[in-house]
């Protein structure tokens, strides 16, 4: 973070815009799609502007590797992942410290809205494989994931949505992509259920004053509605298409 | 639940998180929750949520079932282990025995079970390898919560489906609900036969669970 | 270290012989003879960020191949030459049974059976991607990614490499005074060189069938299986035999002739693609 963007790249315009042409308050266009694959229990593909995660879930089910599982609950097992072609650079296939600590926070995330009671002794497996990385990785991770979990008929208390706020030179901004997010002064990603009001993760990479912090947790909540209502729209598409009129 | 009942109030889509009823009013059923904090009753899943006026419970008709194995699901396993009291099964699928016998679906991974002796047969169950032997596929019933799941075989339908000969491996073929005979070398095997092998309308297709497994290294 | 895989005993006889009943009218589930693969759908320039990519549907087995292209320092023995990889995971939210963990056998023989198939007969021009002859050359990555196995992967797999070897183009480069080669990210600059396409066709035996692309089902209870690397000519570029079972001369010779015809259809669809 900080530093100078490249030569002729401006973050924030002189009409405000970004350098891809949004408002601050904007998100890239989002895309979503359940059901992408046909192995796991609840699939789905998410996309933040170029960023690209696809989500599978399975489970509940008994692990083949014998680890210890819970007695009052399912245990939740998170597998953040970025895929070599994803990155300018290829990346190594092997998880690196990020992605284990980013498996954390998506699990994290994820615990306050699964209802893992009604499984005791088995696995609910989140496997997520960035495809296509341009900034927001994590959040559009637990969006699909959410979208996944919903998918796979997994009870869930509400559905998650996430979205990262930035501070580039100065102004906040909605969903910042991976230049805003290189060349900015603060990063701070953010999920929850807006239905419960809850938060299920927050982090903040860089310096904001109190009056912003404050601030940009509202741009987020803010967001992240939107975000949940477009699962849900998504949701609601699919399954209406697929039953038909029920009864 | 009968969908004819004027008692019951349909009240649309519902995502996880949608508010159905107030806990004061309503009893909560199946694909809902609790939310203590409000004191109201959630969809926990996607689907559609009725309130059973006469019962008074609110309840969500997911619009996707999970295709996992519960308490009462009629489930297709293989026997991994026989002991004096115990027969230790792998669940691989949940079928239907009626109106007509199908396999339903196939589980992620194989889920963990146990025949007691008490719930192998309607009888007074002496030597348990006359019932069971390992590997023989077999159906029943589960009457436990949650894995490793509690089978009961004791009703006719329930027992083995198919099972190979001790002596050849030749699959063995229908003669009694006690007995198997082998179609090649004559061999007679005592089984808890369900009555459904002779059909043999219960094909087993556990596609997923055929693949070789990976090992951890 | 290799070990005899484990397999729930007494299914896959169960299952074969329904499935033998089947093939002995003809057919197979799906409404497919024994010789013609699975609907079979490409596309390509998938991932922006990647030089070149594909995804791959081949009934409901789905592998998405990356090229990435980077600068780097040839091998000693072939100084004049760029450098490829081809690297497969399978990615544990592909199937059930996978596991989150470095590459297995299995991984490991897809992406090594690919990357013969492309390097026996030299399809991609290695000396094309030489930059300064013995210094400088380009090392290019194909990386495979299943992410749902419904079976016959290698085939997957080497049309997912094609399509994305035949639409990349690698990064624009500037040479500074000093000689230093500046990759122009994102500036698409000279295509990759394919001097000739490739495919490879798997066969199943089952019983005494031989069967076309089978599917997850159709290996698991297959005896055997022939993986038959073939160019647009009908020449036999590269084979692997793999599972279990043993071949007969005459299973072999009818395993070429199937694949041969069915390449037809991997090329066909390959050039739909590349059109696109």
């Amino acid at each position: 973070m900080g530093g100078k963007p490249p030569e002729g790249v401006r973050l924030i315009g002189e009409d405000g815009r970004r350098h891809d042409g949004r408002l601050p308050h904007e998100l890239r266009p989002i895309h979503m799609e359940v059901g992408v694959l046909n192995n796991a229990d609840g699939s789905a593909i998410v996309q933040y502007g170029r960023t690209r995660v696809l989500a599978a879930v399975y489970g509940p089910r008994e692990p083949h590797q014998k680890f210890p599982l819970l007695p009052d609950r399912a245990a939740l097992r998170v597998r953040y992942h970025m895929a070599p072609f994803s990155t300018e650079d290829r990346k190594s296939p092997a998880p690196s410290r990020r992605e284990i600590e980013l498996s954390k926070v998506v699990r994290e995330s994820l615990e306050p809205i699964v209802i893992a009671e009604e499984f005791p002794r088995t696995v609910i497996d989140v496997f997520l494989e960035v495809l296509q990385a341009d900034g927001g990785t994590r959040t559009a991770s637990v969006t699909a994931a959410s979208l996944a979990l919903a998918d796979a008929g997994i009870p869930m208390k509400a559905l998650v949505g996430s979205v990262a706020i930035g501070k580039v030179e100065g102004v906040l901004v909605v969903d910042v992509d991976e230049l805003e997010d290189m060349y900015g002064e603060a990063d701070m990603p953010v999920a929850a259920a807006p239905d419960l009001g809850e938060i299920t993760l927050l982090q903040l990479n860089g310096v904001l004053s109190r009056e912003e912090f404050s601030t940009a947790l509202e741009m987020a909540l803010e967001s992240i509605k939107t975000i949940v209502d477009m699962e849900k729209d998504v949701l609601r598409k699919t399954y209406t298409s697929v039953e038909g009129g029920e009864q | 639940m009968s969908f004819y009942s004027r008692q019951l109030l349909e009240k649309g889509e519902v995502m996880p998180g949608d508010e159905i009823a107030g806990i004061e009013e309503f009893l909560p059923g199946e694909g809902v929750y609790v939310d203590e904090v409000d004191g109201v009753i959630r969809a926990a899943v996607v689907g559609r949520a009725y309130l059973d006026m006469s019962s008074r419970v609110a309840y969500v008709k997911p619009a996707r079932k999970m295709e996992v194995a519960g308490l009462h699901d009629e489930v297709v396993g293989m026997v991994t282990g026989v002991r004096s009291d115990l027969v230790f099964v792998d669940i691989y699928g949940v079928v239907r025995l009626s109106p007509k016998p199908r396999w339903l679906y196939e589980l992620d991974a194989p889920s963990s079970a146990a025949i007691p002796i008490s719930q192998v047969a309607d009888e007074y169950v002496k030597e348990i390898d006359e019932y069971y032997r390992l590997s023989d596929w077999i159906v029943g019933k589960i009457v436990s919560k949650h894995p490793p799941y509690t089978l009961t075989t004791v009703d006719p339908k329930y027992g083995v489906l198919y099972a190979r000969c001790g002596k050849c491996g030749t699959l063995l073929e229908y003669q009694s609900n006690r007995s198997l005979k082998c179609p090649k070398c004559g061999n007679v095997e005592k089984r808890k036969v369900s009555a459904l092998a002779r059909s043999r309308l219960i094909q087993i297709r556990p596609i997923r669970n055929l693949v070789e497994y990976r090992y951890p290294w | 270290m290799s070990i005899t895989p484990f397999r729930t005993p007494i299914a896959p006889s169960l299952v074969k012989e329904a499935y033998l009943a089947l093939l002995k009218k003809g057919w197979r589930p799906g409404d497919r003879d024994l010789k013609t693969p699975r609907n079979l759908k490409i596309e390509t320039g998938i991932i922006e960020k990647a030089e070149g990519s594909a995804l791959v549907k081949l009934g409901n087995t789905q592998v998405i191949a990356g090229v990435k292209a980077d600068i780097g320092s040839p091998f000693r023995d072939t100084p004049d030459q760029g450098v490829l990889t081809v690297h497969a995971e399978f990615v544990p939210l592909a199937s059930p049974m996978f596991e989150p963990g470095p590459p297995d056998e299995n991984a490991i023989e897809v992406a090594r059976v690919v990357d013969r198939s492309l390097r026996e007969v030299g399809a991609v021009d290695l000396p094309s991607l030489a930059i300064i002859p013995g210094e400088k050359v380009w090392v290019v990555w194909v990386d495979l990614y299943v992410i749902d196995h419904d079976g016959n992967l290698f085939d997957a797999s080497m049309l997912a490499t094609m399509a994305a070897l035949l639409t990349a183009r690698l990064p624009a480069y500037e040479e500074s005074e000093s000689g230093e080669i500046l990759l122009k990210r994102g500036t698409p600059g000279e295509p990759i060189k394919v001097n000739t396409w490739i495919t490879t066709v798997t066969t199943a035996k089952i019983g005494g069938y031989v069967v076309v692309d089978p599917n997850l089902e159709e290996e698991a209870i297959s005896d055997v299986r022939l993986v038959t690397a073939l160019d647009s000519g009908g020449r036999i570029v590269g084979m692997q035999k793999t599972g279990m079972g043993g071949l007969t001369t005459r299973d072999v010779e009818r395993m070429i002739e199937y694949s041969i015809e069915a390449s037809k259809v991997y090329f066909k669809a390959l050039e739909d693609s590349i059109k696109r």
